[in-house]
């Protein structure tokens, strides 16, 4: 009976594994893989481990998370419960984002893939048949079963080392000097972007029945699995020459080419398939559901949570999903711009590895009663340390590419503050009663929107202009002067109005922040500048803050009769 | 109001709603409702009709749904929306991804959150 037991145990341990490892492993990680090779040759190895640890160190958080609120929305609920609603809602826009941008490279990486492997036949075609197959999928509610789905994660898996293999047979790997210490961290940063989804298995893992304990170990040995996979492929990779590697769109093919000619190509370009069918449907899937949800609590318009009466399945939200991931492959691929999803996707989930580290940590110290079935054995200092590395490689992979810096800059602002915005409208809704601390209670209803449609012009202008200009933006300038503003102006206040539990505070708070969120303020500030050195357009950065907040959020001035934050005030 | 009136009372306005029948015709399921530390009871699709609560099951439930009593009596009276209940973490739902939706639109239609 116990052996029973142990086996059962054994095989939902393995199908769980090979799950979370057919959902990490997709098309668009070849390429990335590939670049990586061409900057540090047979080193990126030792990049893609470095990834592989870190992303266990907030597989144990993650799975701390998972344990204590089984079957709930991922990150939407962790960080909902540590930080609040808004930052919930908004980090789960931001992750929505996140699978946009993978399917977009999914559907770019698999339609480049088919393009090489049958010349003439044109991407954009392969796109829309994909993305087709999946929104058809998606509505009539097929779905691939959790023990299909695992089978074809470990069959990929296989694959691949077999594939690479034959590759590293075929050629002499050639001796790389070590790369300088800043490439080594863009590599590792860019690398992480290999893991992504292989927390999916968080929400995938229901099918398979009781996994609180499982879990854990299966995502061990899946990152385990990826990260010897991955390491194999970047070996084989080392064989092809750089050049010739890191210009093809489709990588994975020149590896096949080299050890198996035109049968090697059709082998690679069948696991390429593989890889895109244990991702992308899950991907579609889950963001779908995601965006049912989110309609659900307001955030997007009710008529989104439209179910099938004969489907059940969240057509509005699949449609929805589709054809953003179709505006942004096709954008993506008619620009040429193909590693942008990479680097914003890679930045978008270091961002969500460090609040997963943070949101455990807090609810540590504001719920240490509930029930943890599972607990990360590191403490309260190492998550914070995690999530320090995490937005560090945030930073590093939007760098990683200097030519896709300044468009990486620009998506991750505009998916920033679309993510503010609407979390913030989305809890204004649900709170009615919430007045606005920071508008003159004196003005407000039509008064209010007009001065906000009026800002949003000039934010839309401000934004269009950074953008035609993006190539003469100083970026490091650009982030310090937008960053700088609520470093001085919002976060001492912000500090000091959590420390006060909401009462009152010293009026200075209130001063610094009207000071430096003031039009007249920067226009002096900006001559003042000009005067010394000259203009530049990295000052933009300022009327996009300063417009952003009046705009998206409502955040003009700030009364001293009011709390420094939005609180509840009796009608 | 106990879990059992609320449950009866959200069962009455679902047979009397057109939509749900819609919903629910091709949806045969058995749903086990657990209230932490209470006995569950069983609501059964089949039809488009719905029948229970019943304290025992028909076999084995095709989806449990589970949380404080306060939440499942704040849920099946339409006071809470399912769905931000279940985003909370307050309300854990058991099942494929399908049902949880079929049953998160049958407390939609019924109560409009």
């Amino acid at each position: 009976m116990k052996k029973r037991s142990s086996s059962s145990s054994l095989v939902r341990l393995s199908l769980l594994a090979a799950l979370s490892t057919g959902l990490a492993l997709a098309t668009s990680c070849f390429p990335l893989l590939a670049r990586g090779v061409a900057d540090t040759g047979v080193w990126m190895v030792v990049a893609i481990a470095a990834a592989g640890a870190l992303a266990w160190v907030a597989s144990r958080f993650h799975a701390e998370l998972a344990s204590m609120f089984p079957c709930a929305g991922g990150i939407r609920t962790y960080v909902g419960r540590a930080f609040g609603d808004r930052a919930g809602i908004a980090l789960a826009v931001a992750y929505l984002s996140l699978v946009v941008a993978l399917g977009a490279a999914e559907a770019d990486a698999l339609a480049s893939v088919l393009s090489t492997a049958f010349p003439g036949s044109p991407p954009a075609a392969w796109i829309a048949g994909l993305i087709g197959i999946a929104v058809i999928a998606n509505v009539i509610g097929f779905e691939i079963a959790a023990g299909l789905q695992a089978a074809l994660g470990g069959s990929l898996v296989l694959g691949l080392v077999a594939a690479s293999g034959g590759a590293l047979g075929s050629g002499n790997l050639p001796a790389a000097p070590p790369p300088a210490a800043a490439v080594m961290i863009a590599a590792t940063a860019s690398a992480t972007f290999l893991f992504l989804g292989f927390e999916w298995v968080v929400s995938a893992a229901e099918e398979v029945g009781e996994h609180r304990t499982a879990l854990p170990r299966a995502m061990t040995v899946s990152l385990i699995t990826l990260t010897a996979t991955y390491g194999a492929v970047a070996i084989a990779m080392a064989v092809a020459p750089p050049a010739v590697l890191s210009s093809s769109a489709a990588p994975l093919l020149v590896l096949g080419a080299v050890w198996g000619g035109r049968i090697g190509i059709l082998v690679t370009t069948t696991l390429c398939v593989l890889a895109t069918v244990t991702s992308f449907n899950a991907g579609i899937l889950g963001a779908s559901r995601l965006v049912y949800a989110l309609a659900r609590e307001r955030v997007f318009p009710a008529s989104v949570a439209s179910v099938h009466p004969t489907f059940h399945t969240p057509v509005a939200a699949v449609l929805a999903v589709a054809a953003v991931v179709s505006g942004s492959a096709f954008l993506v691929a008619r620009t040429g711009m193909r590693e942008l999803p990479v680097v914003v996707g890679a930045a978008i989930e270091c961002v969500a590895f460090a609040a997963v580290a943070l949101a455990a940590r807090r609810l540590r110290q504001t719920d240490p009663a509930r029930p943890r079935p599972y607990r990360a054995p590191f403490g309260s200092r190492a998550a914070l340390c995690v999530a320090a590395v995490f937005l560090a490689l945030a930073v590093a992979s939007v760098l990683s590419v200097p030519k896709l810096a300044a468009g990486g800059l620009l998506t991750l602002g505009a998916i920033a503050l679309s993510a503010g915005a609407l979390s913030h409208a989305a809890v204004q809704r649900r709170n009615p009663m919430k007045k606005h601390a920071s508008f003159p209670p004196s003005r407000s209803g039509s008064g209010l929107v007009a001065a906000r449609i009026e800002c949003l012009v000039a934010l839309a202008a401000a934004v269009a202009l950074a953008f035609a200009h993006r190539a003469d933006i100083r970026w490091p300038v650009f982030v310090a002067l937008f960053v700088g503003i609520d470093i001085i102006g919002y976060l001492p206040g912000a500090i000091a109005h959590r420390r006060a539990r909401g009462g009152k505070i010293p009026d200075l708070y209130y001063f610094l922040y009207n000071a430096t969120h003031s039009v007249p303020f920067h226009v002096a500030l900006v001559a003042a500048i000009s005067l010394v050195s000259a203009p530049e357009w990295a000052f933009l950065a300022i009327p996009i803050h300063l417009f952003g907040d009046r705009a998206l959020f409502g955040n003009f001035w700030k009364s001293r009769a009011l709390p420094f934050e939005p609180a509840e005030v009796a009608s | 109001m106990t879990l059992d009136i609320a449950l009866t009372d959200f069962m009455t306005r679902a047979s009397a709603s057109r939509p749900v029948k819609s919903l629910l015709a091709r949806w045969a399921r058995e749903v086990e409702i657990r209230p932490a530390g209470g006995p569950p009871r069983f609501l059964r699709s089949a039809g488009g009709a719905l029948d229970g609560p019943s304290r025992e099951s028909s076999g084995a439930p095709d989806v449990v749904v589970e949380a404080d009593e306060r939440v499942l009596l704040a849920v099946f009276r339409g006071e809470t929306s399912p769905a931000r209940a279940h985003l909370d973490g307050d309300l854990a739902v058991y099942g494929t991804e399908k049902d949880r939706i079929v049953l998160d639109a049958l407390v939609l239609l019924i109560w409009g959150a």
